[in-house]
């Protein structure tokens, strides 16, 4: 009863609230006249409450009788990278705010400036080419994966010139795709002049900034063929009736061809290195087999494919708390064409991948509250982190996990000394089989669990691509600035943070 | 393998002597040689390509006797095809090929105080015609970039309204939206800086002209809501369109009917507007609702859609006043006259009887229905005559019945001055559209299956299929349109002088 009246006092006590702030350029920090500012309630309780209004001249804004709950801010405007995402996503930068109680805090909404990509693509004549597909594209991280994703796609104009805008600051790789005009074939082609995106100059997109001249000379290429024969490994008979693929190695440019009887030939490729791979079924187990062929500007001939069953890498997690429940393996190829394998960890600790590929593969586990992994062996000889190489010989592998793991926790906050919701920390140790990271809630605390002993670097990011802070590639030119920690067993520790400027 | 080679040796032993074709690409409007022009011949069984050098040249050494498909593609130039026979050993070496070139237009959208607007859609509008009448449409389109500019490539020379669409940067989210009092947004803008449609005025591009600084400047106006309520079956989602009650299309908007049924349409200029929701739920359950607001100087709320279940029509074919004993594949669709809607269509059963399901209660056409021997005589619904084939679908349902008739008549003969097609108009047709035939390159035109009834008809000197079929235009013609007399099974024969390409150029400028 009485729970039920302090409720209703509450209600009427916040009934409507006038919330208020200004939009800000990040880079600037001067404040933005006319951006159009939503208020965007939660979606998961029937249809999002939204409010929205405009800035002043003075980059001012102010809602008037907000209901009371949680909302994200977003501005948008020309010029600066938009906040409200494709598929309705809010950008993680947007701030944070719960309407309740007392007036709530003024709110600053930092809007980032968009870069642009320009320049030209011509073909070898230096005449211009239309209608090419450009795109900025940048490596971000989707399900645990690297992925290579398109972030803004233009057409080139008559003239052959493109112009990306709208992007979000950051690392860029330009990519120009005409596959065919008329009878002529053309290899996606990476700037500054490369069919592999390893060959590839990443663009630095600074906030505001234009990166002109990004000129791409694209030269015809002609189509050739593979062919080959796809043989049992154990026999070395071919084997007949089955499908061959050749897949464009970071692409989805595929073609296939059968081998009815003892060859195949899987025409129209442009050069490019390809996966080429056949798996027969039945008859028992799975036999697969797949080679990577650099195709250059002839026919491939004599291509051999053998398939073969796939080994078998079992194992033991020792060391977990009795009754564990969804212990999970997962074998991730490094290439990322190619799928993984999933296992689950028996009750005695032990597991078993069948007809595994050989391959370079990552281990992923998903392990218990309150452990962490101390060593990774296989065999006898212990890995350096979670990458392993399964072409040559395989062991058993032994995980041994342990329960005296660390807990860190801190508040991270802006270079203004502001508290910091949403930026993400990162802590890694080199070296380590993992990379611990944290998002800040919204007072800007941030706490890990079951870290293991270790020295480690910690870093703060408040706009980073989303996934970007547990990549190494991304932390290591702020390396310099992380925040050293020498972590012991069951200890807990206390550090707060400046999240980085990018 | 040795088999293929006698067969492959077989047909060397029997090939004619090889003829040849070279000749020069040029540009139609200047003369000056066209390269990199990508040639393909194309015959029932043989295929060539070849492509232009630096002065405009071509040339493939050995072709196969035939009658081939010549078809011409090159960046910046319209696509051309032409038909050419060439016999066994003849070698054509001066085969002339105009290319038109393509044009373009280009400018900047800003704001009111001259900033660029990106993210615009640019659409190059052109005036089609058909049955349905007039209708401007896009023929190329591009977006402004972050300094404003647009770039419309690739159009053919002619008319053009260029038009910057109103843009909707913040209706990606539904939900329950609470605006300020005074909402402004850009609206759809005309060159020169018009929002009314039928102010704009026209650029003509010449063939491969480039129409630089054609600028719009976009301007906030006030812009209104149109909220209300449908109540949509539980558990299924839906969507509102809001349309300009019979006018231009492309300029609409569709907005999500929320789960307690509301929905807001956001950001509509003053005048009537045409609400609808058209959906079907799954194979067996449609929806149908429409209204109209009138929006002045406020929001329009409480607006309540109710839904209607769409009806289901029964129909019978009868042939000759009898049901068939075996109809002929005949699929039938009914078209709605109003748009946006949508259609219904069905194949009838052997014996003629068929059913058409989920049909929204709206007024529909029959599709021109093309049967050799055969005409459609009458439509009822309801045991009621449809006289001007407009059928409206009562809510209810109906039962509808088709009568065809084998008597249909014919009329051919000449036209004097060529032409491309013929049009015969009959007062009494059950189709918006008249019948329409082809003329050779002789001049000779043929109607087969006319069903008896009084035509006028008019021979056009115009590839545009669609303005034949444009009734103020033919309605201009009329004093110089021949009557006919299609009796049944009858043979008429017509001599027709063309209205020619001036003559229909000269009216249509009338019509603007």
């Amino acid at each position: 009863m009485t729970r039920v009246l302090v409720l209703t006092l509450c209600a009427a006590a916040v009934h409507a609230q006038t919330v208020q702030g200004v939009a800000m350029n990040s880079a600037t920090h001067k404040s933005v006249a006319g951006a159009t500012v939503q208020l965007i309630g939660p979606a998961d309780e029937g249809d999002r409450e939204i409010y929205r209004t405009s800035t002043d001249a003075a980059g001012r804004f102010r809602f008037e009788r907000v209901a009371p709950g949680h909302y994200r801010a977003i501005a948008d405007a020309q010029g600066f990278t938009r906040m409200l995402l494709p598929q309705g996503d809010i950008a993680p930068r947007a701030p944070r705010i719960v309407v309740e109680g007392p007036a709530p805090p003024e709110l600053s909404i930092a809007m980032v400036p968009a870069s642009v990509i320009s320049g030209r693509v011509s073909d070898q004549d230096g005449e211009a080419l239309r209608l090419v597909s450009v795109e900025a594209l940048q490596y971000v991280y989707r399900g645990g994966k690297k992925v290579l994703e398109s972030v803004v796609s233009v057409r080139t104009n008559d003239r052959g010139e493109y112009r990306a805008f709208g992007l979000p600051p950051g690392r860029y790789y330009v990519r120009a795709t005409l596959r065919a005009r008329g009878n002529t074939a053309y290899s996606p082609l990476f700037f500054p002049a490369a069919r592999d995106i390893s060959q590839a100059t990443q663009l630095d997109a600074a906030p505001g900034a234009e990166l002109r001249s990004i000129d791409l000379v694209m030269r015809p290429d002609s189509l050739h063929s593979v062919s080959g024969r796809v043989v049992d490994a154990q026999t070395g008979q071919a084997v007949p009736e089955i499908y061959v693929i050749a897949r464009l190695n970071g692409d989805t440019f595929a073609n296939g061809a059968a081998q009815l009887a003892d060859s195949f030939t899987i025409a129209n490729l442009l050069p490019g290195k390809y996966v080429i791979s056949a798996q027969q079924f039945g008859g028992g187990a799975t036999k697969a087999g797949r080679i990577v062929i650099d195709l250059g500007n002839a026919d491939m001939t004599g291509i051999v494919l053998p398939l073969s069953a796939g080994l078998d890498l079992t194992g033991a997690v020792r060391g977990l708390p009795a009754g564990s429940k969804e212990v999970r393996l997962l074998l991730q190829p490094e290439n990322p064409a190619f799928d993984g394998y999933n296992e689950n960890v028996t009750d005695k600790g032990t597991f078993a991948f069948r007809n595994v590929r050989p391959d370079v593969y990552h281990l992923i586990w998903t392990l218990p509250k309150g452990v962490y992994v101390q060593s990774i062996k296989m065999g006898d000889r212990t890995l350096r982190d979670d990458r392993m190489d399964l072409n040559g010989a395989i062991a058993p592998l032994t995980i041994q996990v342990a329960n005296d793991g660390a807990r860190v926790q801190g508040t991270v906050r802006n270079a203004a000394g502001e508290p910091a919701p949403g930026a993400v920390v990162s802590m890694s140790a080199d070296p380590s089989y993992d990379v611990w990271s944290a998002t800040c809630d919204d007072t800007g605390h941030f706490e890990i669990r079951d870290l293991a002993p270790g020295e480690y670097k910690l870093l703060a990011f408040q706009d980073a691509p989303q996934g970007a802070p547990q990549d190494p590639d991304f932390r290591k030119p702020f390396e310099k600035s992380a925040i050293k920690l020498q972590v012991f067993p069951s200890t807990q520790q206390k550090v707060d943070l400046v999240a980085v400027q990018q | 393998m040795p088999i293929v080679h006698l067969f492959l040796g077989f047909l060397f032993l029997q090939a004619p002597k090889p003829a040849s074709i070279a000749g020069l690409a040029a540009n139609a409007a200047t003369g000056s040689p066209v390269r990199k022009a990508r040639l393909t011949l194309q015959s029932i069984d043989h295929n060539y390509a070849a492509v232009s050098d630096a002065s405009g040249r071509f040339a493939v050494a050995e072709v196969a006797p035939g009658t081939y498909n010549i078809r011409t593609e090159c960046d910046g130039f319209q696509v051309t095809a032409q038909s050419l026979k060439i016999a066994e050993d003849q070698h054509i070496t001066d085969l002339a090929i105009r290319l038109v070139p393509l044009g373009v237009i280009a400018g900047k959208v800003v704001d009111e105080n001259g900033e660029p607007l990106s993210q615009i859609s640019v659409e190059a509008q052109v005036d089609t015609f058909s049955a349905a009448g007039r209708k401007r449409l896009p023929s190329g389109i591009a977006t402004t970039d972050d300094r404003g500019e647009y770039r419309i490539f690739d159009l053919p020379p002619g008319r053009y309204f260029v038009m910057a669409a109103n843009p909707r940067s913040y209706s990606l989210l539904g939900g329950h939206v609470h605006a300020d009092a005074l909402e402004m947004a850009y609206v759809s803008t005309w060159f020169p800086n018009v929002t009314d449609a039928s102010q704009a005025s026209a650029q003509v591009l010449a063939p491969g002209a480039e129409l630089d600084g054609v600028d719009l400047h976009m301007h906030k106006q006030r812009v209104f809501h149109v909220r209300g309520h449908v109540q949509l079956p539980p558990g299924q989602r839906g969507a509102v369109d809001v349309v300009p009650c019979g006018g231009e299309s492309g300029i609409g908007i569709n907005t999500a009917i929320l789960k307690d049924g509301a929905f807001d349409a956001a950001g509509l200029i003053p005048g009537n507007w045409c609400l609808m929701v058209n959906q079907v739920m799954d194979n067996t359950h449609a929806f149908y609702a429409s209204q109209s607001v009138t929006i002045a100087e406020h929001d329009v709320n409480n607006v309540n859609l109710t839904l209607t279940p769409a009806a289901v029509i029964r129909g019978q074919i009868l042939v000759d006043g009898a049901a068939p004993a075996k109809l002929p594949h005949m699929p039938i669709r009914l078209d709605p006259v109003e748009q946006p809607g949508r259609g219904a269509g069905t194949a009838p059963s052997e014996d003629g009887s068929f059913v058409l399901e989920n049909v929204a209660p709206a007024q529909y056409r029959l599709m021109n229905l093309n049967l050799s021997g055969m005409y459609l005589k009458a439509i009822r619904l309801n045991g009621q005559d449809v006289a001007n084939g407009i059928i409206q679908v009562p809510q209810g349902g109906a039962q509808m019945t088709l009568l065809f008739s084998t008597d249909p008549g014919e009329a051919g003969g000449t036209v004097e001055g060529g032409g491309n097609f013929v049009s015969a108009e009959s007062a009494s047709s059950l189709t918006s559209m008249p019948a329409i035939s082809g003329v050779t390159p002789e001049g000779k035109f043929q109607f087969r299956n006319l069903p008896p009834g009084e035509y006028k008809m008019l021979a056009w000197e115009t590839n545009n299929f669609g303005l034949v079929q444009y009734a103020d235009l033919r309605k201009l013609f009329d004093s110089r349109a021949v009557p006919v007399t299609i009796h049944p099974k009858g043979r008429e024969s017509v001599q027709l002088k063309v209205v020619t390409a001036a003559e229909i150029e000269a009216a249509l400028a009338r019509l603007q």
